[in-house]
């Protein structure tokens, strides 16, 4: 009997060391686990995050092939500038996504925030530049409407109309789109030579930058009523001088 | 006898002088014809003097028109200008 006992005690000894070791084992793997998932968790946070930067950037990129009023040299450098920045967000994404180590990882994401300073300067500094760019596209506008109000101003005149108010109108117009563009200058001379390395120091000459496009966009809503108050009164006045179309015809003689 | 072969180169030289002198006169009116068509031929096509292009009613309104687009462009540009300035990055703690 006591034989039996032994040879089953030796025969379920191992058994009920495998029930004891079992939860270590699981215990384990739950933590592999749990980094994996804090790994997958961080991979899809860091791929969100570049790729959001990289699509806002490629906008720029578009932006600045559709300026025109900066120097080509200035396009160009901003332009290499922002595809350098891609370039580098494109590599970073690729080591993300191929690390298996959280430390490592860790390291990797630490890059994307430490890079973040690059992107918040371009992002509104190139923005500012396009809308600069485009508030000097709208003088020119402005300035070939202005030219031919001028012609109809002198037409008028020349068929002996009053065109003092006329001439003033126009005369204010000019102004507002004259300090347009010299607002619209003065961004670009202020935005353009800012540095990520300056970043967040410069973004005070940012928000300043911002501020001047209320200026800008008063002085186009002025010119635009001085514009529109002229293109009336010359209705008016060609109405004026055009004759009556009579109702009645003509007697024959 | 005399008398009257004077007479006959008289009237001779009267109807010489007759002819010569409607030749003359038709070839100058012919002349002169001739250089008012060439005038007339030159003065014709003249144009009269263009009006400056594109300063009708019209073209104006569309100018102001495009004006009134590019204004509105700029207005989403400083609405980009904000949404790039107001920026936060993802949380990646």
């Amino acid at each position: 009997m006591i034989t039996v006992g032994v040879l089953t005690g030796i025969l379920l000894a191992p058994m009920a060391l495998a029930q004891t070791a079992s939860p270590t084992v699981t215990k384990t793997q739950r933590l592999a686990q749990l980094e994996q998932d804090r790994i997958t968790n961080l991979k899809n946070r860091a791929d969100t995050e570049i790729t959001r930067r990289i699509t806002s950037l490629s906008s720029l990129v578009t932006r600045l092939g559709n300026m025109k009023h900066l120097t080509a040299a200035q396009i160009a450098s901003f332009t290499n500038e922002v595809n350098a920045e891609i370039s580098n967000l494109t590599t970073l994404k690729t080591k993300i996504d191929a690390d298996t180590d959280l430390t490592t990882l860790k390291a990797d994401v630490k890059s994307i925030v430490s890079s973040y300073r690059v992107y918040a300067l371009f992002l509104p500094q190139i923005n500012i530049l396009a809308a600069a760019d485009r508030a000097l596209t709208i003088v020119a506008e402005f300035s070939a409407l202005e030219t031919k109000l001028q012609t109809r101003i002198q037409e008028v005149q020349a068929a002996g109309k009053d065109v003092t108010s006329l001439q003033t109108t126009l005369t204010d117009m000019q102004s507002k789109i004259t300090d347009a563009t010299n607002q619209a200058q003065s961004i670009i001379s202020m935005v353009t030579p800012l540095t990520p390395d300056g970043y967040p120091g410069n973004r005070t000459t940012l928000q300043s930058a911002r501020g001047a496009f209320k200026t800008i966009y008063a002085d186009f809503v002025a010119a635009r009523k001085d514009a529109k108050t002229i293109m009336q009164a010359l209705m008016n006045k060609s109405e004026e001088t055009s004759p009556t179309p009579s109702l009645t015809p003509a007697p024959t003689k | 006898m005399g008398s009257s072969k004077f007479s006959l180169v008289l009237f001779f030289i009267i109807f010489v002088a007759l002819v010569g002198g409607i030749f003359f006169y038709a070839s100058r009116k012919t002349q002169k014809n001739a250089t008012t068509n060439t005038l007339s031929q030159t003065a014709s096509p003249t144009p009269a003097p263009a009006l400056p292009q594109g300063t009708s009613d019209s073209q104006l309104n569309q100018d102001s028109t495009q004006i009134d687009n590019s204004m509105n462009s700029l207005n989403s540009d400083t609405t980009t200008i904000d949404q790039g300035l107001n920026d936060q990055q993802t949380n990646l703690q």
